[in-house]
């Protein structure tokens, strides 16, 4: 059992720190194994949206994260072969208890994107509501705003 | 036109517009001349009707957004008396821009280099320090330029930087039917665009986009993730896309073209299935059919991405799906695209929202479909450096489609749209009737 706030503040920034990895190192099992069965993954358009029925980024439900790494893996989404790759740092963690169950993480993320010649810089706010599950936590869900959402964005069919 | 001998003679020395269309086929130089990409600016998207926005994205007085004619920034808004404007971006003064938003509301446009301040309506309200001028100046003659013919149907709203011209009706000719059938998806005859767009960019030229977008041959090749996903999902088998398939590929006259796939749309699922797919569709799905009954809410959710048709309004304006997509060239190797997804006035919330998420899921910068197109535009931008091979080919069903009141019909996977394109560039572009 984890036995206090402190401890899962700890463990909540770690397991977003373990999920960077996973992206990186385009551990795209791994990473998916974070997840809750009812996690959200939600990329916003606008600045400050608040509600994921607007137009968005992109918006997934466990289900469509999945058909996100299938289609990763199959080899034939043209806009990632060859693969981005990606290297993140985040950092600036705020941990708040936002329930007997849930901890809210912020945080904020400097994501280099190199492709076909061409390096890209992205940047933002993550947000992830982490799940207490027993003794194990679980991302329910994962917010990225992105400081450029609204800009004519690039190819960002890689996992941000 | 000219024969294909008189062309190849020509080639290499010359590189007119009228060398670069033959019939089934244009010139490597269309896609990357700056000269060409000039001619274009100016006797295409500075002569012909261009697309300019929604009237939905401008429903109020003082509401406007901005966007180009060609390379020229414009702004198009709506005064006090609900009148539409399309107006240069562009103080009559020293040229500064005197809007600098994408979209919003004012009651006025101030330049801010020396403070001109322009009504909603585009006239000249005011100059600081006026008595410096001389008796000559005249704030009447002095307003933002309006474009020189504007013209709405249907809500889309078009303009034309020519006095002279057919009129926009005329120049929609049989595609009118076809933004029918797009806005009379809903029940009042009204949809909205005011949901913001995605907008991309690539490094390509804007022709390959248009093309593509009544490219009925690529999708099983290009979008085979998402196919591949969609047809092991929901345990079906997409064939619209195949030579098989009885949709068809159309010439609309004027450049226009459409790829009708109205009449299997509902025996193939085709948005059905993407519903089911989407995230809250298998709930969508569910609560339809306890409330509707199975067959009516396979109807209503096969209307929900859209009407069943790809439609290109020559140069610059697509409906597909639900979306309204623009495109703007920014230079010969460089092009953005405005991706508007729509509802229906007058259906219920959960079915609009279901619009933009089937939308987004392929359409967005992170879908399972457009970023792939985007992606062989600029492999195909990179190809066709080859100096030695000089030709694209668009001669597919060249030989077998058939006509009907003078315009091509052939089928969904056949290159029709694209010679009815280049039939109308090398009309504005050669300046007779053309080629294809």
């Amino acid at each position: 059992m984890i036995e206090n706030a402190l401890e899962i503040a700890h463990l909540a920034q770690r397991l977003v720190e373990d999920e960077a990895e996973h992206l990186d190192g385009r551990q795209y099992r791994d990473w998916l194994e974070l997840f809750s069965e009812d996690a959200v993954y939600w990329v916003p358009l606008r600045e400050g949206q608040a509600n994921p029925s607007e137009l968005n980024v992109l918006l997934d439900d466990r289900s469509r994260m999945e058909n996100r790494i299938d289609r990763l893996e199959g080899g034939h989404a043209h806009s990632q072969i060859p693969p981005s790759r990606t290297s993140r740092s985040v950092t600036n963690f705020r941990t708040a208890q936002e329930s007997d169950e849930i901890v809210v993480v912020s945080s904020r993320f400097i994501l280099f994107e190199y492709r076909r010649g061409v390096q890209r810089l992205y940047g933002g706010r993550y947000t992830h509501h982490v799940r207490l599950n027993g003794d194990r936590l679980l991302i329910k869900s994962k917010r990225v705003d992105l400081v450029n959402s609204e800009a004519r964005l690039g190819n960002v069919t890689f996992l941000l | 036109m000219l024969s294909q001998d008189q062309t190849t003679a020509r080639i290499g020395h010359a590189n007119q517009a009228a060398d670069m269309v033959r019939v089934g086929a244009v010139h490597r130089n269309i896609y990357l001349d700056p000269d060409l990409y000039r001619q274009e600016m100016k006797d295409i998207f500075e002569q012909t009707w261009v697309y300019i926005g929604h009237e939905s994205e401008i429903a109020n007085a003082g509401d406007f957004k901005t966007t180009t004619i060609g390379t020229s920034p414009i702004i198009l808004c709506r005064d006090e008396d609900g009148k539409v404007h399309v107006l240069m971006n562009r103080c009559r003064h020293r040229g500064a821009t005197v809007c600098q938003d994408d979209a919003g509301n004012t009651n006025a446009f101030r330049c801010e280099y020396h403070a001109w301040v322009y009504g909603i309506d585009g006239g000249l309200r005011g100059v600081p320090y006026p008595s410096r001028y001389g008796a000559d100046f005249d704030k009447s003659k002095l307003g933002l330029m309006p474009a020189a013919r504007v013209g709405s149907y249907r809500g889309f709203v078009f303009a034309s930087l020519a006095q002279d011209g057919q009129e926009l009706t005329d120049y929609l000719g049989k595609a009118c039917q076809y933004l029918d059938l797009f806005v009379d998806a809903s029940p009042e005859g009204a949809i909205e665009a005011k949901h913001g767009a995605h907008k991309y960019y690539y490094e390509a030229n804007w022709k390959f986009q248009l093309e593509n977008s009544l490219d009925g041959y690529h999708p099983y090749f290009v979008h085979r993730s998402f196919f591949d996903l969609q047809d092991k999902r929901t345990d079906s088998k997409s064939t619209i896309f195949s030579d098989k398939s009885t949709a068809v590929a159309m010439e609309l006259g004027n450049g226009h073209a459409v790829l009708d796939q109205r009449n299997i749309m509902n025996q193939t699922n085709t948005y059905f299935h993407r519903v089911k797919m989407a995230p809250g569709g298998p709930e969508l799905i569910q609560k339809l059919e306890n409330e509707r009954g199975e067959a009516e809410a396979r109807r209503i959710l096969n209307s929900i991405g859209g009407n069943g048709f790809n439609l290109a309004i020559f140069p610059n304006l697509v409906i597909i799906g639900v979306q309204i997509r623009v495109i703007r060239p920014v230079s010969v190797g460089m092009t953005h695209v405005d991706v508007f997804p729509t509802t229906c006035v007058g259906v219920p919330d959960p079915i609009n929202d279901m619009r933009l998420r089937t939308h987004e899921a392929f359409f967005g910068p992170a879908g399972f479909g457009a970023p792939d197109d985007l992606e062989i535009f600029e492999r195909a931008q990179a190809g066709i450096q080859a100096e030695p091979v000089e030709w694209l080919l668009l001669n597919r069903g060249l030989e077998k489609e058939t006509y009907e009141d003078g315009l091509a019909v052939g089928q969904i996977t056949d290159e029709t749209p694209q010679r009815a394109m280049y039939k109308e560039w090398f009309r504005l572009m050669v300046g007779s009737p053309g080629c294809g």
